[in-house]
């Protein structure tokens, strides 16, 4: 078998964490095996570090492979290695309900209206999920600093994975340029002001003072605000000493176009990207010719895991397939022996 | 009235007059820049393409104005040459 020789060297702490948090995203096709590569990574690294690994896919697996339940809670499940899934369904109730409650604060007027009826089919409009995605990853990554040193989140199929990761850099084009407007908006009001006096509007006999500056004015401000958070996201994103894109593939033609497409998409978005394991490898010649195009295309070299077995389900499996995957590949540059 | 003081009141009547007209521009401006600004926020119920839909409920709770100013507008939306010949009435 061509496949990388065991690794069972321990990692090198070194200048790790002197940049804080690393992230380390693991994406691929659907049933590539991304969890089991995950998992059996943040098992290695979680004899050197600090680690926790998220589930961000609808479809869990996770608590599956580790064999505990895990469903929307951190859970510690061994030394050092803390592992959740995330309950979409859970987040994306909780972002429509706080949007609601906003939403019945300032549009009162609108009491008589069944809100809850309409939250529900905004529910099914495209991009929430994507967007309580992001905001999921966001939040976890804020908690977990100081808590944990390195983060692996393991990602739902590619498509809604790249959708999540083009957010931040999408969302910032369009808020500068609402920004922009809104300040050309705040300026005429500031000059109809000067000239009129204070300028009110009323509605449903309530009045509502029009704000002529930044710091007054709702919209611009949650505009800021969340231009702010989503700009923290985008800085992670383009960071290599913090983040990295590890990509799973199979040794097959549909795995290997996926790829090419997932990394021409990660390198728009200037993501830095990491290793790239060929799971299942079972040595055959047509599979040495797919890594070898592999390695050619996408400018690096392939770790090689075979295809085994038996499923490695639970910790000792994980932990012997751990050891094909040299963890220290893994690490964001930073991570370098001292 | 002597012909100095009518000539004051004329030009203090003509200073307003002209303070109101050039307000009436610029609110038409503004009343414009803050449809557009829902519009664009809530562009996708009617095919304009819009910013991600994060970032438009992010914002909703705080458009009041906005939606009541693109209300208007689309109240009004039969008579716009109504609207810009008013701007030129005397």
């Amino acid at each position: 078998m061509m496949c990388r020789e065991k690794s069972s060297d321990s990692l090198p702490r070194s200048d790790l964490m002197k940049t804080g948090l690393k992230v380390i995203f693991v994406v691929g096709k659907g049933g590539v095996g991304k969890t089991t590569c995950a998992a059996a990574l943040t098992l290695s690294l979680s004899k050197s570090f600090n680690t926790l690994i998220v589930s961000l896919d609808p479809a869990h697996s996770l608590g599956n492979i580790f064999g505990t339940p895990l469903l929307g809670k951190t859970k510690e499940i061994a030394p050092n290695l803390s592992a959740m899934e995330v309950n979409m369904e859970h987040a994306i109730e909780d972002y429509l309900r706080e949007s609601a409650r906003k939403l019945r604060d300032m549009y009162s007027y609108l009491k008589t209206i069944n809100l809850e009826g309409y939250l529900d089919t905004i529910r099914l409009s495209p991009g929430i999920e994507e967007y309580a995605t992001l905001e999921e990853t966001e939040r976890i990554i804020s908690e977990s600093e100081g808590k944990h040193e390195i983060i692996v989140f393991d990602t739902p199929a590619t498509g809604l994975t790249l959708r999540v990761l083009a957010l931040p850099q999408i969302s910032l084009l369009w808020g500068e340029k609402l920004v922009k407007l809104r300040k050309q908006i705040l300026s005429k009001r500031a000059v109809m002001e000067k000239v009129e006096g204070e300028r009110k509007f009323v509605l449903d006999g309530k009045e509502f003072k029009l704000s002529t500056t930044e710091e007054k004015d709702e919209v611009m401000q949650e505009l800021l605000k969340y231009m702010r958070q989503v700009q923290k996201v985008r800085e992670l994103q383009v960071d290599a000493g913090r983040c990295q894109v590890m990509t799973i593939m199979n040794p097959d033609r549909l795995s290997f176009f996926e790829t090419q497409r997932t990394l021409n998409i990660l390198k728009q978005l200037g993501m830095p990207i990491g290793t790239i394991v060929m799971n299942k490898f079972s040595g055959r010649q047509q599979e040495l010719e797919a890594v070898v195009k592999a390695e050619a295309t996408f400018g690096r070299q392939i770790i090689k895991v075979p295809l085994l077995g038996t499923e490695p389900v639970g910790m000792r499996p994980l932990e012997e397939f751990s050891e094909y995957l040299n963890a220290k590949e893994w690490l964001p540059p930073g991570g370098g022996d001292n | 009235m002597k012909p100095i003081s009518f000539l004051v009141h004329f030009l203090k009547d003509f200073e307003r007059g002209i303070r109101s007209r050039s307000t009436d521009y610029l609110a038409y401006e503004l009343r414009e820049l803050e449809n557009i600004f829902s519009l664009l926020l809530l562009g996708s119920l009617i095919g304009v393409p819009s910013p991600p839909s994060s970032l438009s409920f992010r914002l909703f709770p705080h458009m009041l104005r906005e939606i009541y100013v693109m209300g208007k507008r689309t109240k009004d939306a039969d008579d716009v040459s109504g609207e810009i010949f008013g701007l030129f009435a005397p």
